[in-house]
């Protein structure tokens, strides 16, 4: 059954390039040429060309190609990994373009995204027409095949696109493993672990993939199962070596078993490997925080902030760490020269501007400058006037801190109380306030206060409940609406007050308004919590009143 | 590229250099396909020699990227990703980049694999190994190369053979030890056979791991390179 060779390179599926859209971006001339010809030659017509980053980005904002053809390595500025992150986060290619990453070799740093920000494929220099022609022919048919689960994810409709990929299957359609993978992470998309366990379970039957056991260790992970996670990665590690995406989470793993030294060594060796991971360095700048190794958190905070020079991923909290070292190390003026810095890297943004505020004020409380901490915080407050929201969980216990060491023990309290109170159930986010109030010299009060604030909540959960088993919902519905505004954040709240809608809905029929006002719950329960357990459960209540 | 951060020992200036020297073959050889596709079939006088040269410089090529593959795989700076594939796919891929080597020469090529076969390897290694082993065969074989893919004993086995006269017999017996080394004394480094060893081993299941071969005999009777992947 030899077949012979050649034939497939003219009579290949029936595809209509000349329709299709490229872009091609490299810094090369010689190379864009050459590439051009072969486009050409397959039967492109439409070919856009960029030399760099920003120009790459700029043809994708005005044009949505079917096709982009990138190298890696873009010389200065960003490379073809930010140009792809950033247009994947900013939705300026469709679902269904293919995106070819080209490069002279395979290194660490093409591996660094997460896998939603890897490329189709990858093509090695030097390459040849006909393999060009066969990679592009092969993605431009799955991509086509996939188009109809593609639709769904895009609506956010999980559930369906689950369906679509058993249809798939079952008709062995496309790649089973590949429809396998993407079934797993919708189930986790969708909260369901059970689902997304079963899948691992049944690939590793036939072969001990990395990825599959690494995802076994993360569904382990979030059950709170830590030895197994642990036990799971470190084999792992033992046959791969260079499978970042197990360094991440044995790191985090060590961390929730109480040992941030070994995650942070855990994450050292990955650095090692790949240096240049934004996510990677920020977290090893907050281990080394943790283990008050300021050196560490120094080095890794400063790459972070360099490496966010050309990327989507760039975040101010890199900055406020390094102006923490800095305030650590009695070193204010430089600390205070960070801030000013965070401000201008992100245009003057309210928001970051209110977190620089905050940041200042601890710099100066630590520097025994009462007043000007003083001045900081007003002026933090203002900006939360002009922002008419809640500072984010960390630029809160920040302040309090600050209050706290002003001698503003009322005021401290009452901001930490409301933290509690949007994670009464966060074993993690509880013990950190409690530390805060340890610092300070107030264990006792604080405890108490977390008790309170914790109970409070309990209460309203429970009240809620009582009053709609005795039928009486509008009550219920009155004290859980109210709670799940005032606390925005607090998941088992909004999941509650969408449970009882439902519940209301099944008894007295269905009403748009209220079906509008579920979704809006449930959306924030998903934002905050993806892996919640009963998510799945009020979700599918929800649709079958939809289809009712 | 040149990491700034790393010591220059002898090792990082070979490999930079290996690294560039690539770059400049990948343009010789790129250089010499564009002429060997104008000159077409219209039987430019030196198209034999011209084919010879394009030969060579894809060898260069393939033993410069093995070369700085095995220095990545060492120093666990080598991203290897075991996935599945179709394997007959990846074969026909394989044949699509060795395509101006063989529309040139006067060689036929066959490929048999079965269908709907799908195995686990690293697509980007196993196909340097196995494009590597083609060109060779091109060199020695008299007017056959095959490209076999099949399952057997739990394992995937790929064998590329020809039809020419084989492996001397010197090269067949210290194939083994070359495959686990250098071998300086024989004359020849076996580097493509080295790098096939390397990374067929990387390529583990159940405490079983590939292995890299060579023997003679097989469809034509000439030389060939075998690779097993469990």
């Amino acid at each position: 059954m030899g077949i012979e060779i050649f034939q497939g390179a003219t009579s290949g599926p029936d595809i209509h390039f000349e329709a299709l859209k490229v872009l091609l971006v490299d810094d090369f001339q010689g190379i864009r040429t050459m590439l051009r010809e072969m486009l050409k030659s397959i039967g492109f017509q439409e070919i856009d060309q960029a030399t760099e980053g920003n120009q790459a980005i700029a043809a994708l904002s005005a044009k949505k190609y079917d096709i982009v053809l990138c190298d890696f390595n873009l010389g200065h500025g960003k490379n073809g990994q930010h140009v792809l992150e950033e247009a994947k986060i900013r939705h300026l290619i469709k679902p269904t373009t293919v995106w070819i990453m080209i490069t002279a070799e395979k290194t660490m740093d093409m591996v660094v995204g997460a896998a939603e920000f890897r490329p189709d494929d990858y093509l090695i220099k030097p390459l040849s027409e006909g393999l060009l022609r066969t990679r592009l022919e092969k993605h431009i048919l799955k991509k086509e095949a996939m188009a109809d689960i593609q639709r769904l994810i895009g609506r956010k409709d999980y559930a369906a696109a689950i369906q679509q990929c058993d249809a798939h299957l079952k008709a062995g359609k496309g790649n089973e493993h590949e429809l396998l993978r993407l079934k797993c992470d919708l189930c986790l998309q969708n909260g369901d672990a059970q689902g997304a366990r079963q899948i691992y379970e049944k690939l590793l039957e036939q072969r001990r993939l990395p990825w599959a056991v690494t995802g076994l260790a993360r569904l382990h992970f979030q059950a709170g199962e830590l030895q197994q996670a642990r036990d799971l990665l470190q084999e792992v590690l033992r046959e791969n070596k260079t499978y970042l995406e197990a360094y991440d989470l044995l790191a985090k793993t060590h961390e929730a078993l109480g040992d941030a030294g070994e995650a942070q060594q855990v994450l050292s060796h990955a650095l090692e490997l790949s240096p240049n991971s934004i996510k990677r360095q920020s977290t090893v700048g907050d281990l080394a925080m943790k283990t008050g190794d300021l050196e560490a958190a120094e080095k890794a905070f400063k790459k972070t902030i360099a490496l966010g020079e050309h990327s989507i991923f760039k975040a101010p909290a890199a900055y406020l760490g390094l102006a923490k070292v800095y305030s650590e190390k009695e070193e204010p003026d430089e600390a205070l020269k960070v801030l000013g810095t965070v401000r201008k890297a992100f245009d003057e943004s309210t928001e970051v501007a209110l977190q620089a505020s905050i940041a200042e004020s601890a710099v100066f409380a630590r520097d025994g400058k009462p007043e000007r901490a003083r001045a900081a915080l007003q002026e933090a407050n203002a900006l939360l006037a002009e922002l008419g929201d809640t500072p984010n969980t960390n630029s809160t216990i920040e302040m309090a801190n600050v209050l706290l060491s002003l001698g503003e023990t009322g005021q401290a309290t009452e901001l930490l109380q409301q933290v509690v109170k949007n994670h009464h159930d966060n074993q993690a986010v509880l013990d950190q306030i409690q530390q805060t109030f340890d610092r300070a010299g107030l264990g006792a009060e604080g405890q108490q206060a977390i008790q309170t604030s914790r109970q409070e909540v309990i209460d309203i959960n429970n009240r809620g409940v009582q009053l709609a088993r005795a039928g009486k919902f509008d009550d219920a519905l009155a004290l859980l609406r109210q709670a799940a505004q005032m606390l925005p954040q607090n998941a088992r709240i909004q999941l509650n007050c969408c449970k009882l809608l439902v519940a209301v809905m099944q008894q007295q029929g269905k009403n748009t308004a209220l079906m509008h006002e579920a979704r809006h719950y449930i959306d924030r329960v998903l934002a905050l919590n993806p892996q919640d357990a009963d998510y799945q459960v009020v979700t599918a209540a929800l649709d079958k009143l939809d289809s009712e | 590229m040149p990491d700034r951060e790393s010591h220059t020992s002898f090792d990082a200036i070979l490999a930079s250099s290996v690294h560039d020297m690539k770059n400049s073959i990948n343009l010789l050889t790129s250089s010499l396909e564009d002429v060997l596709a104008q000159a077409g079939n219209q039987g430019m006088p030196g198209l034999e020699k011209m084919t010879q040269m394009l030969y060579e410089s894809r060898r260069v090529s393939s033993h410069l990227m093995q070369l700085l593959s095995i220095y990545k795989i060492d120093r666990s700076a080598y991203p290897v990703e075991i996935e599945q594939h179709d394997v007959a796919e990846f074969c026909h891929e394989i044949i699509l980049q060795s395509q101006s080597l063989l529309r040139s020469s006067t060689l036929s090529f066959e490929i048999v694999c079965p269908e709907g076969l799908y195995w686990y390897f690293d697509r980007e290694l196993v196909g340097s190994a196995i494009s590597g082993a083609i060109n060779n065969a091109a060199r020695y074989a008299r007017s056959q190369v095959a490209l076999i893919a099949r399952e057997a004993g739990g394992s995937l086995e790929i064998r590329v053979e020809d039809d020419g006269v084989g492996y001397p017999q010197a090269l067949l017996q210290s194939g083994t030890a070359m495959a686990q080394g250098v071998d300086f004394a024989s004359g020849s480094t076996g580097l493509g056979l080295h790098f096939a060893s390397r990374i067929a081993r990387l390529h583990q299941e159940k405490g079983r791991a590939g292995q890299a071969f060579i023997e003679n005999g097989g469809t034509y009777g000439g030389g060939c390179f075998v690779l097993t992947l469990p």
